[in-house]
C-alpha cells in the first residue's frame, strides 16, 4: 500500500469518525432516538448529499460546477409546478422526465465548456444566472406541490426512514459503482488528473467532460426532485441556489475530493453532508443563534481544505 | 524597444476595440428603444451606476491577475458599508478608519491563507463569505447594533454632482433634464461617484502598469514558481493583492450604501457575480497572468448598459437573470474565440 | 535496403500555427523493419511532425499513407489503432491512476504488459499510482505499454534523454528486436552517438523541410550537424579558445556534508571564483535536489554551506540571490512566465524586494533589458509572449535574467537539454565568458561530452556522495561514466 492510498483511507476514516461523534452528540441531545429521528436526519441531508455527489463527480473530472445549485433549484421549481395535482403514475413519469431534463442541462453546460474552451468556473457562473432566471420564470413565487403518494415515496410516511435512505444509497450503487468501474470512470479520473496524458492515452476529453456534467446534472435533478418531495413546494431564489452550490463544494471537498481533480469518491461527500447537517442542528439545540452555524460551516470548510492541503504538501515534500 | 510596445498594444487594442463595439451596439439598441437613453443625462447615469461595480471589479481584477479570486468581496463591501453607517455616530473619520481596518484585516486573512498556507482561493473566499455572513448576522443584534443610515457626507459623495447646477436653470425647466442647456447637462453628469471611479481607476492602472508591484502581480499569476525562483516572496504579493482587493471592495460597498441610503446585509450580494463577469468580459484570464483593468472598465460599462437596457425593456426579474446570464456567457465565448485567433 | 517495402510515407505535409509555418513541404518515408532517425534543430518541425503522426494534431495539407493506403489520424487513439505507438519524453500515464487502471484506460492487455516489462528485466506493482514512480521507470512502463499493442511503427521521442545508461541500453535493444521482427521505429534523439550506433537511416529537418536523408553510420555526425545548421555558423566541438587553467583563486562556495531527501548523503565540494565546475551523475542521484538546496528552493537536513568562508542559511531563493547565487532550473517552464513579454521576464528580479514595488524606472529597465538581449543574441521576433519563443531562446531568457541581475555563482541544471546545436554552442560560450569575468558556474549536464568542452573541473555524484573530483584532463566520457556507476577512477 502506498502513501497516497493510505492517506486517502485515513481521510475517509476521519470523516466517518467525525460524522459518528457528531451523530452521537446530536442523539444525546434528543430525549429519545428512534425511527422518527433517524428519518429527520436522512431527510435533512438527502438533498445536499445528492448535490455534493454530483459536484464530486465534476470536480474529480477536473471541473467545478457553480451552477449545480441552480440546476437543482430549477428542477425543484419545475417539479413543484407540474407535479401538483397529478396522479401517482403521472408523478413518476414526470419525475423521470425532470431527471432527464437535469441531465440534459448538465450535458449542455458540459458541451458549452468543451466547445468554447472557456474555464468551467466562468461558464457555470453565467449559466447559474440563466437557470435561476428560468426557475423564477417557471415559479414566480414560492409554492407549488406534489402528489402525496409520490412525496411518501421520497420521504417515507412518518416514521418510516427507509425510503429516503434508499434514495441516498441507490444512486451510489446504481450510478457510482458502475461508473467507477467503467471506462468512463477511468477517463473521469484521467482528465481530472492530467488532461494531456488523458488525451494521449486515447481519452476523448471533450466527450468525457460532457458526460460527467450530464451525470452531475442527473444528481442535481435528483436533488431538486427530492427537495420537492420533502418540502412539497419550491423556492425560486438565487441565494438558495448559491448556498446549495457552496455547500455542494464544501461537501465534496470535506468528503476527500481534491479540488485539483483526479482524486476522491462519492461516499465521502455523502458522509460530509451528514457533518454539515449536524453542526447547525447541534448548535441550535444549545439555543445558539443559527448564524453561528454559518460561521462554523465556513470555518470548517476552510480548515478542512487547509488541513488536506498541508497534508498533501508534506507527503509531496518527502518524495 | 519600440516594437515591443507596438506588438503588445496591437493585441490589446484588438480586443478593446471589439469590447467597444459591443458597448456601442448596446448603447444604440437601448437608445432606439427609448430615445431618452441617447441624452447626456442618461449617459451620465450609466457612469453613475457603473462606479460601484467598477470599484468592486477593480479589486477582483487585481485578485484574478494573481491567479486568485475573491468570492467574499460582496460581504467585504457590505461589511465596510455597514461598519461606516453604524459607527458614524462616533464620527466619520473613526467610522472610515474602522471600515478600512476591517477591509485590510479580511483581505490579509484571505491573502495569507492563499499565499502562505496554500489554500485554494475559491474555497478560502467562499468560506470567508459564509463566515462574514454569520458574523454580520450576529453583529446586527449585538456588537453592530444601531442605525444603519449612511452619513450625509457619504450620501453626497455617492450620489451628488460635483458642481451643483440646480441654481443654473430656472425652476420651470429643471424638472425635465432633457430641456437643460447642454453644458449644464454635461456638468451635471460629472457626479462624485463617477469622479471617484475615474480617480481610483487611474490609480489602479498606474499600479498595474507602472509599478514593480504591478509587474509582480502579473508574474505571480503567470507562474508563481518562476517568481519565487527570481527571489520574489510570492505570499507578500498575494497578500497585498487581496488587501487591495478588499479595500477597493470596501470603497465600492460604501458607495453602494450611500446610493441606497441605508445598509442592509444583502447590499452588495447581487454585485459579486457581476464583479467577476466584468473582469472576464474584459479579457482577464481566470488563471491569472494576463489581462488589464482597461478591459474590466469596459466590462463594467457593458454590464451596466445591459441592465439599463433590461430596465428599459421593463423585463421581469426572471427574464433579467436569463438575459444577463446568456449575455455574459456569449461575451465570454466571443472573447475566447477572439483571443484564440490573436 | 531496396527489398524493404515502404511502411509510412509522408508527402508534402504542411502545417501552420497562425502565421507561423511549422512544416512546409515535409517528405519522409519509413521502410518496414527499419530504425529511422528523425533529426533537426529546435523549431525545425520535428515535434509537429510527430504530433501529426500520432494524431495529436492534423496537418493543413499533404498526404500520409500507411502500407500504401492514405490515412489521417483524428486522435491518438486512432493512430494507435492503426499500429502507430508513440512514447514521449514525458510519459503519457495518468499521474493519479494506478498502473492497472492506466492499462485499462488504453485497453492494454495486462499479461502482455507484464511480459514486455519483465523482458526488460523490470517489474512494477500494478496497484502503484503512477505519480509515485520515478521518471525513468515510468518511461519504461510507457514503452512496455506501447509494445503490448504490437505496433507496426514505434515512435520514440527523446526518451533516452536523461535516462540512466542501463535503461538507455535496454531501449536500444528493444529497438533492435522490433527491427528484427520486421517492425519499424522512428527514433528522435539529441544524442548523435546513439543515432550513429543504431539507426539505419536518418532524415534531417530544417525549417519545416526535409533537407537530407542518408544511411546513418559512424562518422555521419558532421553530415548531420551540417544538415541541421544549414549555412549557419559551423559549430566546432572543440573547446573555445579560453584555456582552462585551474586558477588557484579563492573558494567562493563550499558545501560541507550536505544531506537531504532520499539521495544526498554527506556530500561535500568546493567551487572557486572563476571556475566552471561540472557535475555528472546518473539520473536520480539527488543532483536536482542539490541544485535546489544551493538555490534556496529546498531545505537541507544536515550539513553546512559557506559562501566566501561565511556560513549561510538559505531559506528562500531570495537569500541565495542576495549571496550572489543564481539558479537556472532544468525545466525552463518553471523559470519563465509564458504569457509575459521577454522584457518582463528579463526584468523580473528587479522587483523582488518590497522596497522595489514602487514606480518602475523605465529608462534603466530598458537599458538593462537591451543589454541582455544583445549580449545573449536573443531572437526577439516574438517578444510579446515568451511562450512563442523557441526552446533555445527561452533558455537564453532564463540565463539572461541573471545577466541583468548580476551574480557570482550561476547554478545551471542541464541548460542544453533539448536545445539545438547552434544555441548549445552559444550557451557554452556564455558560460566560459562568465568564468573569464571571475564568476563561478556549477553545471550539471546529462550529456557527459559537454563537461570536457566547458568545465575546468568536475565532480561525480554517486549514492549521495562525491565519488570523484576530476581535473579536466581526466574528464573523459569513459572516466565520468565509470565514476557515475561507482567505479573508482585511476588518477
Amino acid at each position: 500500500m502506498n502513501v497516497i492510498q493510505l492517506k486517502r483511507q485515513s481521510w475517509n476514516l476521519a470523516i466517518i469518525l467525525l460524522a459518528l461523534v457528531l451523530g452521537i452528540w446530536r442523539i444525546s441531545q434528543l430525549p429519545q432516538f428512534g425511527a422518527y429521528e433517524a428519518r429527520t436526519f436522512v431527510l435533512g441531508i438527502l438533498p445536499i448529499a445528492l448535490l455534493s455527489m454530483g459536484q464530486a463527480i465534476i470536480i474529480i473530472g477536473g471541473g467545478i460546477n457553480l451552477a449545480i445549485g441552480a440546476e437543482a433549484v430549477l428542477i425543484n421549481c419545475l417539479s413543484a409546478r407540474y407535479m401538483q395535482d397529478t396522479t401517482f403514475t403521472e408523478s413518476v413519469v414526470l419525475a423521470i422526465v425532470f431527471i432527464l431534463v437535469g441531465m440534459l442541462i448538465g450535458a449542455l453546460i458540459g458541451w458549452i465548456i468543451a466547445v468554447s474552451g472557456i474555464a468551467d468556473i466562468v461558464v457555470t457562473l453565467a449559466t447559474s444566472f440563466l437557470l435561476v432566471g428560468v426557475a423564477m420564470y417557471v415559479m414566480p413565487q414560492p409554492g407549488g406541490g406534489v402528489n402525496q403518494q409520490f412525496a411518501d415515496l421520497v420521504s417515507g410516511k412518518v416514521p418510516n426512514f427507509i425510503p429516503p435512505l434508499i434514495w441516498l444509497i441507490l444512486p451510489i450503487i446504481l450510478i457510482w459503482i458502475p461508473l467507477y468501474r467503467s471506462k468512463l470512470g477511468i477517463s473521469m479520473y484521467a482528465i481530472g488528473s492530467s488532461k494531456e496524458a488523458a488525451f494521449l492515452s486515447g481519452v476523448n476529453v471533450k466527450l468525457t467532460k460532457i458526460k460527467l456534467y450530464a451525470i452531475g446534472g442527473l444528481f442535481a435533478g435528483l436533488s431538486g426532485l427530492v427537495l420537492t418531495g420533502i418540502t412539497l413546494s419550491s423556492s425560486p431564489f438565487a441565494n438558495i441556489s448559491n448556498t446549495a452550490t457552496l455547500n455542494s463544494v464544501a461537501g465534496a471537498v470535506l468528503g476527500g475530493v481534491a479540488l485539483s481533480g483526479g482524486v476522491g469518491g462519492l461516499v465521502g461527500p455523502a458522509l460530509a453532508a451528514l457533518i454539515l447537517f449536524f453542526i447547525p442542528t447541534i448548535l441550535l439545540a444549545y439555543g445558539i443563534d443559527p448564524a453561528y452555524s454559518q460561521i462554523i460551516t465556513g470555518a470548517l470548510t476552510i480548515f478542512v481544505v487547509l488541513f488536506g492541503g498541508l497534508l498533501r504538501k508534506r507527503t509531496a515534500g518527502k518524495k | 524597444m519600440r516594437s515591443f510596445k507596438v506588438l503588445d498594444e496591437s493585441r490589446i487594442s484588438k480586443s478593446m476595440l471589439s469590447l467597444f463595439g459591443i458597448l456601442f451596439i448596446l448603447y444604440i439598441v437601448t437608445g432606439l428603444l427609448d430615445p431618452y437613453n441617447f441624452s447626456i443625462p442618461a449617459i451620465g447615469n450609466i457612469f453613475y451606476l457603473a462606479a460601484a461595480l467598477g470599484l468592486l471589479a477593480a479589486g477582483q481584477t487585481i485578485c484574478m491577475l494573481t491567479g486568485g479570486i475573491d468570492l467574499s468581496l460582496a460581504m467585504i463591501a457590505t461589511g465596510a458599508a455597514f461598519i461606516v453607517s453604524v459607527k458614524s455616530s462616533s464620527g466619520l473619520p473613526i467610522a472610515l478608519s474602522l471600515a478600512l481596518l476591517y477591509c485590510v484585516v479580511i483581505g490579509a486573512i484571505n491573502g495569507l491563507a492563499v499565499g502562505l498556507l496554500g489554500m485554494n482561493p475559491l474555497i478560502m473566499t467562499l468560506g470567508m463569505n459564509a463566515v462574514l455572513i454569520g458574523v454580520f448576522t450576529v453583529g446586527v443584534t449585538t456588537f453592530l447594533r444601531g442605525s444603519s443610515t449612511v452619513p450625509d457626507l457619504l450620501i453626497t459623495l455617492s450620489t451628488a454632482s460635483i458642481i451643483d447646477t440646480s441654481s443654473w436653470v430656472s425652476e420651470s425647466v429643471s424638472a425635465d433634464p432633457r430641456s437643460w442647456p447642454v453644458f449644464v447637462s454635461i456638468i451635471d453628469t460629472l457626479t462624485w461617484p463617477f469622479f471617484i471611479w475615474a480617480l481610483i481607476s487611474a490609480v489602479v492602472l498606474f499600479i498595474l502598469i507602472k509599478t514593480g508591484l504591478g509587474r509582480l502581480i502579473y508574474a505571480v499569476g503567470d507562474n508563481a514558481r518562476a517568481a519565487r525562483l527570481a527571489g520574489v516572496k510570492v505570499w507578500q504579493v498575494q497578500t497585498t493583492a487581496y488587501i487591495l482587493c478588499a479595500i477597493l471592495g470596501g470603497m465600492g460597498g460604501i458607495l453602494l450604501g450611500g446610493q441606497s441610503g441605508a445598509v442592509a446585509l444583502s447590499l452588495a450580494n447581487s454585485f459579486l457575480l457581476p464583479s467577476i463577469a466584468a473582469v472576464v468580459i474584459g479579457g482577464t484570464s481566470i488563471m491569472g497572468g494576463i489581462g488589464n483593468y482597461k478591459g474590466t472598465m469596459m466590462g463594467t460599462l457593458i454590464l451596466t448598459s445591459l441592465s439599463s437596457l433590461l430596465t428599459t425593456l421593463n423585463s421581469s426579474e426572471a427574464v433579467k437573470q436569463m438575459i444577463y446570464g446568456a449575455i455574459v456567457l456569449t461575451l465570454a465565448w466571443i472573447y475566447a474565440k477572439i483571443s484564440e485567433g490573436a | 535496403m531496396s527489398g524493404q517495402s515502404s511502411l509510412l510515407k509522408i508527402e508534402s505535409l504542411e502545417k501552420s500555427y497562425g502565421p507561423v509555418l511549422a512544416l512546409k513541404n515535409a517528405n519522409f518515408e519509413v521502410l518496414s523493419g527499419e530504425i529511422h532517425a528523425l533529426l533537426g534543430a529546435n523549431g525545425a518541425g520535428k515535434s509537429t511532425l510527430v504530433k501529426i503522426l500520432t494524431g495529436v494534431i492534423s496537418g493543413n495539407s499533404g498526404s500520409i499513407s500507411l502500407n500504401g493506403k492514405p490515412v489521417g489520424f483524428s486522435s491518438p487513439d486512432d493512430a494507435r489503432k492503426n499500429g502507430i505507438a508513440p512514447v514521449f519524453q514525458d510519459p503519457a500515464l495518468i499521474p493519479d491512476l494506478s498502473i492497472q487502471r492506466n492499462l485499462a484506460l488504453t485497453g492494454t492487455d495486462e499479461k502482455r504488459f507484464i511480459t514486455e516489462l519483465s523482458a526488460m528485466g523490470l517489474n512494477v506493482n500494478l496497484n502503484e499510482v503512477a505519480v509515485n514512480i520515478e521518471l525513468p521507470l515510468l518511461r519504461m512502463i510507457d514503452l512496455a505499454r506501447a509494445l503490448s499493442h504490437d505496433p507496426e511503427l514505434l515512435i520514440l521521442d527523446e526518451i533516452t534523454a536523461a535516462l540512466p545508461v542501463d535503461l538507455a541500453e535496454k531501449v536500444i535493444s528493444i529497438m533492435n528486436s522490433q527491427k528484427n521482427k520486421g517492425k519499424s521505429v522512428i527514433f528522435i534523439s539529441h544524442r548523435l552517438a546513439e543515432i550513429e550506433e543504431i539507426c539505419d537511416r536518418a532524415t534531417v529537418l530544417r525549417d519545416g523541410i526535409n533537407v537530407d536523408t542518408f544511411a546513418a553510420s559512424r562518422g555521419s555526425e558532421e553530415r548531420i550537424v551540417a544538415a541541421m545548421l544549414g549555412d549557419k555558423n559551423k559549430v566546432s566541438n572543440k573547446l573555445s579558445d579560453s584555456k582552462k587553467i585551474d586558477r588557484s583563486n579563492s573558494v567562493f562556495l563550499e558545501a560541507k556534508s550536505i544531506s537531504a531527501g532520499k539521495y544526498l548523503k554527506d556530500l561535500s565540494f568546493q567551487i572557486r571564483k572563476g571556475e566552471v565546475l561540472g557535475v555528472a551523475a546518473l539520473e536520480g542521484q539527488g543532483q536536482d535536489l542539490l541544485f535546489e538546496i544551493l538555490a534556496g528552493e529546498s531545505k537541507l537536513e544536515t550539513g553546512e554551506i559557506f559562501v566566501n568562508n561565511k556560513k549561510v542559511t538559505l531559506n528562500h531563493p531570495r537569500d541565495a540571490i542576495s549571496m550572489g547565487i543564481s539558479y537556472v532550473p532544468g525545466d525552463r517552464k518553471s523559470a519563465l512566465m509564458p504569457q509575459r513579454s521577454i522584457r518582463e521576464n528579463l526584468a523580473l528580479t528587479r522587483f523582488r524586494g518590497i522596497s522595489k514595488w514602487g514606480m518602475i524606472n523605465t529608462k534603466s529597465e530598458e537599458n538593462q533589458v537591451d543589454d541582455a538581449i544583445s549580449s545573449l543574441q536573443i531572437d526577439t521576433r516574438a517578444k510579446s509572449q515568451v511562450k512563442r519563443l523557441s526552446g533555445g531562446n527561452q533558455q537564453k531568457v532564463t540565463i539572461g535574467r541573471w545577466v541583468t541581475t548580476g551574480f557570482d555563482l550561476l547554478l545551471c541544471f542541464d541548460p542544453t537539454r533539448g536545445i539545438d546545436v547552434g544555441t548549445k554552442q552559444q550557451i557554452y560560450d556564455l558560460i566560459r565568458k562568465f568564468a573569464d569575468q571571475g564568476k563561478s558556474v556549477l553545471l550539471f549536464t546529462s550529456e557527459l561530452r559537454e563537461i570536457q568542452m566547458v568545465c575546468d573541473r568536475a565532480i561525480v555524484i554517486y549514492e549521495g556522495k562525491v565519488q570523484a573530483d576530476l581535473s579536466i584532463d581526466l574528464c573523459s566520457e569513459e572516466n565520468l561514466m565509470n565514476a557515475a556507476h561507482g567505479i573508482l577512477v585511476a588518477k
